[in-house]
């Protein structure tokens, strides 16, 4: 298993920008954490991003078992089977494509929204998505 | 006691002026009406002057002026004298008594100040045998403080208006004082001072016969000088006390409609302190909500990717490919023995050695795709329950934000109310007031507990005292020589004891009546019938006037209604003691008006059929409201004006 | 309650307080009334001693 994952150099400013707004408390987030919620929206946007300048970011072993497993589920759902278990390589590089473009959704999404609001919006979201789910 | 007739010669504008004061048959009332400037007031000042030496009402105008009428100063040849005199002549049951004051003057020409030469006061009376006495100093002095005291005369002689700040500035000793005075309880008091002091050198003269009544007499000297000294203390003390009381119903009044400052500020601190840490709360409660849809967030958009990998393990346990079930061992051990387990040899390098190769490098591949899919099984578990919990924890955290964001608006409401109440006043003032208000009733508190124990001590003490003073009398008793004069000790003590009892009887008497009669006087006066409750007098002689609902209001009354409680007050006084003595009253309806008036002039004419009555009003004030009733019961009615360029009175009489 | 006349008031008074002792009510009535006399405002002590020796010769006689 690699030992850590990266961020795109690039990527660094709109971390940044997040934990200055402090949207859902970003900035009191580690950040293996602030790296998930980024994989997240990049997943949920279906957006992934290159990583041109590749930075570490934070120890694969502070994944745990609940990070792996998102790891895992994103790179299963990524390829169609389980096989791609097989390459660790490429499960970590699958997160950190989604994490890169999720975190510029992210900080577009703050600067697109109004100061204050994006907690509210990103509650709705979610409701609306467990809504759906059931 | 009344005034016969007032000689003014070269006094200020009565050059020569007599003012004449015969009574009708029934009435004793004088009215004079003059404008401002012209002598109005200093008639009355001409009054004081003569009975005391000053004139306590001279405008500052006067005040620039001499004494001396001012045509006769500048008509005098110089190094000639003139005179300026005010006689007053009065009448008590058939004796005619004379105040005369009188100055003398040396002019110049050249304009400067006149000096003043001599001066003189004399009384002249008829003694018992109608013999004319002339006395003067001290002897002529002690005749005015019989027909009015000094110290009192302001209830005598006053300027009307004066009158309306009259219960601002007196305190209840002053009343106290002048009810005395006038009611002669201080002739009682005096009697039993002098009576001490009499039976003190009776004692002394006692003692020298013996040791033994010396050592008594002086035990009850020394004692008596005890007593009297608490008795000044409890005098002083009673007198703060009263201080402190009009001081405290002041600020009450002041204080009545405004919010203790002190402790709305205090409860305002209260509630930031409260508001602060709840706050503080409310965030943290803010922060655990973020924390919830950071971590639930993260979960559940990507629970479809959790979805679709629990289903595909879900397969692989039905179809048993996880967990993984072969051996690999068997296979690491065939290409290191180059043994099939069917015992045929596997050859280095033949297809079924690449073949075996080939299935264990598959096995490896998929041991850890199997080990990987096997450690998801748990998580994916607690993710689902944690995502199953997510609208419920949302929903608790969210109402618990609600329930302190509306005890916080509430918080800040109050605060604000606080804020409101407050604003418009000037704080420091109003702390500096109840401040105050406290002082004075810690004052009052620890009066009453010395004033309380003082009286304790003086009770023991004239226990004490009425035992040595039997002791005394034991030993008088023995000497046969003394005899005589323990009979005068013994009777001088009972006299003393008397009139003591009698002072304090007629001091409550007195003060109930003069607080009945000026209840009457004022509801009598009053237009505002239904406005004010009661009107009394409290044991340390303060007035007291109280709001039909039930509150102190003596000083936020209108300076008119101060002034009728005053006039109320003072007749009161006069008609209680019976002191017979005449009322002068300058401007005496300055600031009365209208209905009241009228009766005021009923008043007025009410007073005056038992006692001499002089008022002097501006002609604005002799309004027709009041004229129409006193023209026709006056017994005169006079006007007075300046002639020979203003510097000379003119008596013109009305009726 | 009507106006009343402070000198009589205290006359009622003091025979009330020396009920029964005529030279002493009539003692300090004749103080009271020289006190208020417009004589010997201040030589005091003789008239005193003098009217304390009159009377309490009567009073000592009537016991």
């Amino acid at each position: 298993m690699p030992d850590r994952l990266y961020i795109d150099k690039e990527d660094r400013p709109y971390y940044q920008k997040a934990e200055e707004e402090n949207v859902i408390n970003f900035k009191n987030k580690n950040q293996k954490e602030q790296f998930l919620l980024a994989m997240s929206i990049g997943f949920e946007n279906k957006q992934k991003r290159e990583l041109k300048t590749r930075d570490g970011f934070f120890f694969s072993d502070n994944l745990g078992p609940e990070g792996r497993t998102l790891i895992n589920a994103l790179a299963i759902h990524e390829h169609g089977s389980a096989d791609v278990l097989a390459d660790e390589k490429k499960v970590f590089d699958i997160a950190e494509q989604y994490a890169s473009a999720g975190i510029r959704i992210l900080a577009d999404s703050i600067d697109k929204i109004q100061f204050g609001k994006f907690d509210k919006i990103f509650e709705k979201d979610l409701v609306e998505m467990l809504n759906f789910n059931r | 006691m009344r005034i016969e007739r007032i000689d003014l010669k070269n006094y200020r504008q009565f050059r020569n002026v007599c003012v004449d004061f015969g009574k009708n048959p029934k009435d004793d009332l004088h009215i004079i009406v003059a404008d401002n400037a012209t002598g109005k007031t200093n008639l009355l000042n001409a009054i004081n002057w003569c009975l005391y030496g000053n004139e306590p009402h001279l405008s500052k105008e006067s005040e620039q002026l001499p004494r001396i009428n001012l045509n006769t100063l500048v008509q005098a040849v110089e190094g000639t004298k003139e005179t300026v005199s005010v006689e007053l002549v009065t009448e008590t049951e058939g004796n005619r008594v004379t105040f005369k004051r009188s100055e003398e003057y040396s002019v110049h020409e050249d304009g400067k100040q006149p000096v003043i030469h001599d001066t003189s006061f004399s009384v002249t009376y008829l003694d018992d045998k109608k013999n004319a006495k002339w006395v003067i100093d001290e002897e002529a002095l002690a005749y005015v403080e019989r027909f009015v005291p000094r110290d009192i005369r302001e209830f005598f002689f006053f300027d009307g208006e004066r009158l309306d700040t009259y219960f601002r500035s007196v305190t209840g000793q002053q009343i106290s004082n002048a009810i005395f005075r006038i009611s002669q309880v201080d002739t009682l008091n005096r009697i039993s001072e002098r009576l001490e002091n009499v039976v003190n050198d009776l004692r002394r003269e006692a003692g020298k016969r013996s040791p033994q009544i010396e050592g008594i007499r002086e035990a009850i000297e020394d004692k008596g000088k005890k007593r009297k000294e608490i008795i000044d203390q409890i005098a002083e003390l009673g007198a703060q006390k009263k201080d402190a009381s009009q001081k405290i119903d002041e600020l009450n009044e002041k204080l009545r409609s405004i919010p203790n400052i002190d402790v709305l500020q205090r409860d305002q601190a209260r509630l930031h302190d409260t508001l602060k840490k709840k706050e503080q709360v409310r965030n943290n409660k803010v922060t655990e909500k973020q924390n919830t849809l950071f971590e639930l967030g993260i979960l559940l958009i990507l629970n479809p990717a959790l979805h679709a990998s629990s289903q595909i393990i879900s397969n692989k346990v039905k179809n048993k490919e996880i967990p993984q079930t072969y051996d690999s061992r068997l296979l690491d051990n065939i290409l290191i023995t180059h043994q099939c387990i069917c015992t045929r040899r596997v050859e280095e390098g033949s297809s079924e050695e690449e073949h075996i190769k080939q299935l264990h490098a598959d096995i490896a591949s998929s041991s850890l795709i199997a080990r990987e899919l096997l450690q998801m099984i748990s998580p994916i578990e607690q993710i689902k329950r944690k995502i199953s919990t997510f609208k419920s924890e949302l929903e608790r955290i969210t109402k618990e934000i609600q329930l302190y964001d509306e005890e916080l608006n509430d918080i800040n409401t109050q605060i604000q109310s606080i804020d409101s109440r407050i604003s418009g006043y000037n704080v420091e003032q109003v702390k500096q007031w109840y401040s105050e208000l406290k002082d004075y009733q810690r004052t009052c508190e620890f009066n009453i507990e010395r004033i309380t124990n003082l009286k304790l001590a003086k009770e023991r003490l004239d226990k004490e005292i009425d035992d040595l003073n039997e002791e005394l009398n034991k030993a008088l008793l023995k000497e046969a020589a003394s005899q005589k004069v323990r009979c005068q000790i013994v009777f001088g003590n009972k006299a003393s004891s008397v009139v003591n009892n009698v002072v304090k009887t007629m001091m409550d008497h007195v003060r109930k009546a003069i607080e009945h009669e000026t209840r009457e006087g004022f509801f009598n006066l009053i237009w505002k019938k239904g406005t004010f409750k009661d009107v009394y007098i409290d044991e340390n002689y303060a007035l007291h006037l109280t709001h039909e609902l039930g509150y102190e209001c003596l000083g936020s009354v209108s300076a008119s209604e101060r002034q009728l409680l005053a006039l109320s007050f003072v007749i009161a006084l006069h008609k209680v003691s019976g002191f017979d003595s005449p009322i002068l009253v300058d401007t005496p309806a300055a600031r009365v008006s209208g209905e009241q008036r009228e009766n005021l002039g009923k008043t007025f004419h009410q007073i005056s059929r038992s006692k001499q009555l002089v008022l002097l009003f501006l002609p604005s004030e002799y309004s027709v409201e009041i004229s129409r009733y006193l023209d026709t019961c006056a017994s005169s009615v006079r006007k007075l004006r300046l002639t020979g360029n203003e510097r000379e009175i003119q008596m013109e009489v009305i009726c | 309650m009507p106006s009343m006349n402070i000198t009589k008031k205290i006359s009622e008074i003091i025979k009330e307080q020396a009920s029964n002792d005529e030279p002493l009510q009539e003692f300090i009535l004749a103080i009271i009334k020289w006190e208020l006399s417009t004589k010997g405002a201040f030589q005091f002590k003789e008239n005193y001693r003098q009217m304390i020796k009159q009377y309490s010769s009567k009073w000592e006689d009537g016991k």
